[in-house]
């Protein structure tokens, strides 16, 4: 273990002091971590602004006004209602971040416009996920509106107003305390209220909800009232907590291309220099020399995804679901990656025209892998078709362990596909392994 | 020490080396003389070990062939191309080197910075190699080769492209090898080298042996008689003689003798005889 350990440390020492290994090593997977990761943490996450947003209802009512009041929501430019049949249901929606938000509209919410005269709002029940504000105030806002103008229109149906006014009328005859002369007052009101109401009915039911709105408003009283539960997240989901457990797994991938390419390279170079004789001439086997590369590249490999996840999880929120998963996934990736790197430097060995098709090959992989576009936005047949890539399993072994929330036996696949690769490759490298100039 | 016998060596069609057959003695300096492609890198690669031979054995004596972990102890290789690392400074290369033969951290560093002051690179320790001249980087490959105190030691034009100054350094440092003992394979197209350091000089072309023996063998077999120039004002007159002091004492005594030069044949007028080319062409 001396010599390859003194070849490994050599060999991470000369990778430090080149500059363009280094920047595709180290500084390009960081870009791509930290970079692309605040890019895609902005108003793009989610559903567009231009985008309808989707809100949750849950009618337990199932009266003639929350139907209207639903279909009067879908209407909207803004909103778009999803049905829900319980109120867990569509919170567990809300923590899925499936939705931004959700209305429940409780039972015996029709009987209780009855009394909005009388001084109590309607009350609407909201879940809302807090991490998406922006949504859930526009939301909110479309709800107010629509559902003033609802209110209106629905208790300004001539039967229903002369009910709630003579709902009022009873409580004012019964009420204690009241002297005839108030009560005759009152009562004569109420009944100028009706004839009023019955004149304006016809004025507004050809009103559209912005003036519905506007004549609500009139009223000076607010008659809904919107109370907002929070629904936290749950960050452990199948869903990424942030952007940056895409962008750093990426970053991650990236980083092992640099690593790859670089150690690969390395070993073409010492043939061409004729340091790789010196080291064929020291009393060691050639598993030794091989070893040797193998151990600095992964070591280097290594030292740079724990950069990476130390980075992402110290600085920039990355909340791996799974720590012991999470190290497996990197010392499985690098694995891999040993093996990826011995094919290289054997075919770079063939000839100059050999070294850039493989490069290129490896850049199209690792885009093709999910480390250019993440796996999730990828049309489901090159999903399919970028199983051939080496960097699609080192992605969903780290996402797994990241977000997805996978288990030990989920997990088994990637890297089982992982260590096929790096064994694979090493039998090929040290098999094919070209000594000579 | 060294036993070539019959090696056979082909790149393709191209014969490298076509039938070698030499030894080398413990303790000698050992020449490989010979023009572009004679087969003298294939020689020495083929005599550690990094080439196997197509036909015909290589074995050191006692050790068997150079495949061997005992004889990559005792075997040192200052390859023609410079077998260094750019990035690494110059302690740093040997130190590797050293480690590579499991030398401890204080035996190597020790040993790396004794041998730095024999070819004169003390003051650059701590630099990186990429900022070296040619000729300090060729003192490094040697000094590289040295690093495990070997018993044989390879050098493969060990001057290539070194300035006067290096060129000398490096022949002292083979001299002084040579005094303690350290066999020592030369390989070079200069004859002037290879008749400073060697013993025993192989001549070779086209990867055939042409000639082996000391200089003043090879010379007296091949190179032919003294040869005295003699100048009156324009007048040149070529006396080629086997007695050149009679000439010599009787062009003194001449007042109107301008110059006088005497040629002594060299390898160069070896090699001339045996080809029918120049060495250096
Ligand atoms: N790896 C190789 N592949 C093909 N041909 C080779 C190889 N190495 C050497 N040769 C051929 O073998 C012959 C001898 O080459 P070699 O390098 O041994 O010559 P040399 O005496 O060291 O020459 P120089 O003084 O230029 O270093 C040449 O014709 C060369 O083209
Ligand atoms: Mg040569």
């Amino acid at each position: 273990m001396r010599v390859p350990l003194a070849i490994a440390i050599k060999d991470a020492t000369l990778m430090r002091r080149d500059m363009t290994a280094f920047f595709f090593t180290v500084i390009f997977p960081l870009i791509v971590g930290i970079l692309f990761g605040m890019i895609f943490a902005g108003p793009a996450t989610g559903s567009g602004p231009a985008e309808a947003m989707t809100l949750g209802v849950v009618d337990l009512d199932r009266s003639e006004f929350t139907a209207d009041l639903t279909s009067a929501l879908d209407a909207t430019e803004e909103i778009e209602v999803k049905a829900f049949a319980s109120e867990a249901e569509a919170e567990d929606a809300v923590r899925r971040g499936e939705i931004p938000a959700a209305v429940v509209l409780a039972q015996g919410m029709e009987d209780s416009l009855d009394d909005v005269f009388t001084g109590a709002p309607v009350k609407v029940e909201c879940i809302a996920d807090p991490s998406r504000g922006a949504e859930t105030g526009i939301l909110q806002g479309v709800l107010t509106q629509t559902m003033f103008a609802q209110l209106f229109k629905s208790i300004a149906k001539p039967e229903r107003l002369h009910t709630s006014l003579e709902q009022a009328r009873e409580s004012l005859l019964t009420t204690e305390g009241v002297n005839p002369v108030q009560r005759a007052l009152f009562d004569q009101m109420i009944r100028s209220a009706e004839g009023l109401i019955d004149q304006q009915i016809d004025q507004t039911d050809a009103g559209t909800d912005d003036e519905g709105a506007s004549v609500g408003g009139a009223f000076e009283f607010n008659p809904v009232d919107i109370q907002v539960r929070k629904a936290q997240r749950e960050t452990s989901g199948a869903e990424p907590s942030s952007s940056f457990e895409i962008t750093i797994p990426q970053a991650a991938g990236w980083a092992l291309l640099g690593c790859v390419t670089g150690f690969g390279a390395s070993i073409v170079r010492e043939r061409q220099s004729g340091t790789l004789d010196r080291l064929v001439l020291a009393p060691v086997g050639r598993w030794q020399v091989l070893a040797g590369k193998a151990l600095g590249c992964f070591l280097t490999a290594l030292a740079v995804q724990l950069l990476l996840f130390v980075i992402g999880i110290a600085f920039l929120g990355v909340r791996p679901d799974s720590y012991p998963l999470l190290a497996l996934a990197i010392v499985c990736s690098c694995a891999g990656f040993v093996g990826v790197m011995m094919v290289l430097a054997v075919i770079s060995g063939t000839s100059d025209g050999a070294e850039g098709l493989t490069r290129g090959a490896l850049i199209v992989m690792a885009m093709l892998g999910g480390a250019g576009i993440p796996l999730a936005f990828m049309p489901g047949w090159l999903r399919v078709a970028s199983g051939a890539s080496p960097f699609k399993w080192v992605i969903v072994a780290l996402e797994g362990a990241v977000w997805r929330d996978a288990s030990l036996g989920e997990m088994l696949v990637p890297c089982a596909v992982l260590l096929a690769i790096g064994v694979v490759g090493v039998a090929i490298g040290s098999s094919r392994m070209k000594w000579e100039r | 020490m060294l036993e070539l016998t019959d090696v056979v060596k082909r790149f393709g069609s191209r014969e490298a080396l076509a039938g070698l057959t030499l030894s080398v003695e413990p303790g000698e300096a050992f020449g490989l003389l010979g023009p572009n492609g004679a087969g003298k890198t294939t020689t020495i690669r083929m005599a550690c070990g990094l080439l196997a031979p197509d036909s015909g054995r290589v074995e050191f004596e006692g050790f068997g062939p150079p495949t061997s972990a005992e004889v990559r102890r005792v075997l040192g290789v200052a390859p023609q191309s410079l077998a260094i690392y750019d990035e690494l400074t110059c302690a740093e290369n040997l130190e590797f080197f050293g480690r590579l033969f499991g030398m401890s951290r204080s035996a190597r560093r020790e040993r790396a910075y004794a041998i730095m002051e024999r070819v004169q690179l003390e003051g650059r320790a701590r630099d990186k190699v990429a900022t070296f001249s040619g000729g300090m980087k060729r003192r490094l490959n040697l000094a590289a080769a040295l690093m495990h105190e070997p018993r044989i030691v390879f050098l493969d034009e060990p001057t290539a492209g070194v300035d006067p100054h290096s060129r000398h350094a490096i022949l002292e440092l083979v001299r002084e090898l040579q005094g303690e003992g350290v066999t020592i394979v030369y390989t070079t197209h200069y004859m002037e080298e290879a008749q400073r350091v060697c013993d025993r000089v192989a001549v070779m072309d086209q990867g055939c042996l042409l000639a082996l023996g000391t200089v003043d063998e090879l010379i007296a077999a091949h190179g032919g008689e003294t040869v005295v120039t003699v100048e009156r004002g324009t007048v040149h007159e070529r006396v080629v003689t086997a007695e050149p002091m009679g000439v010599l004492s009787e062009a003194t005594r001449d007042t109107s003798v301008t110059s006088l030069r005497v040629e002594r044949p060299d390898l160069e007028a070896v090699f001339l005889s045996l080809t029918g080319r120049s060495l250096r062409d």
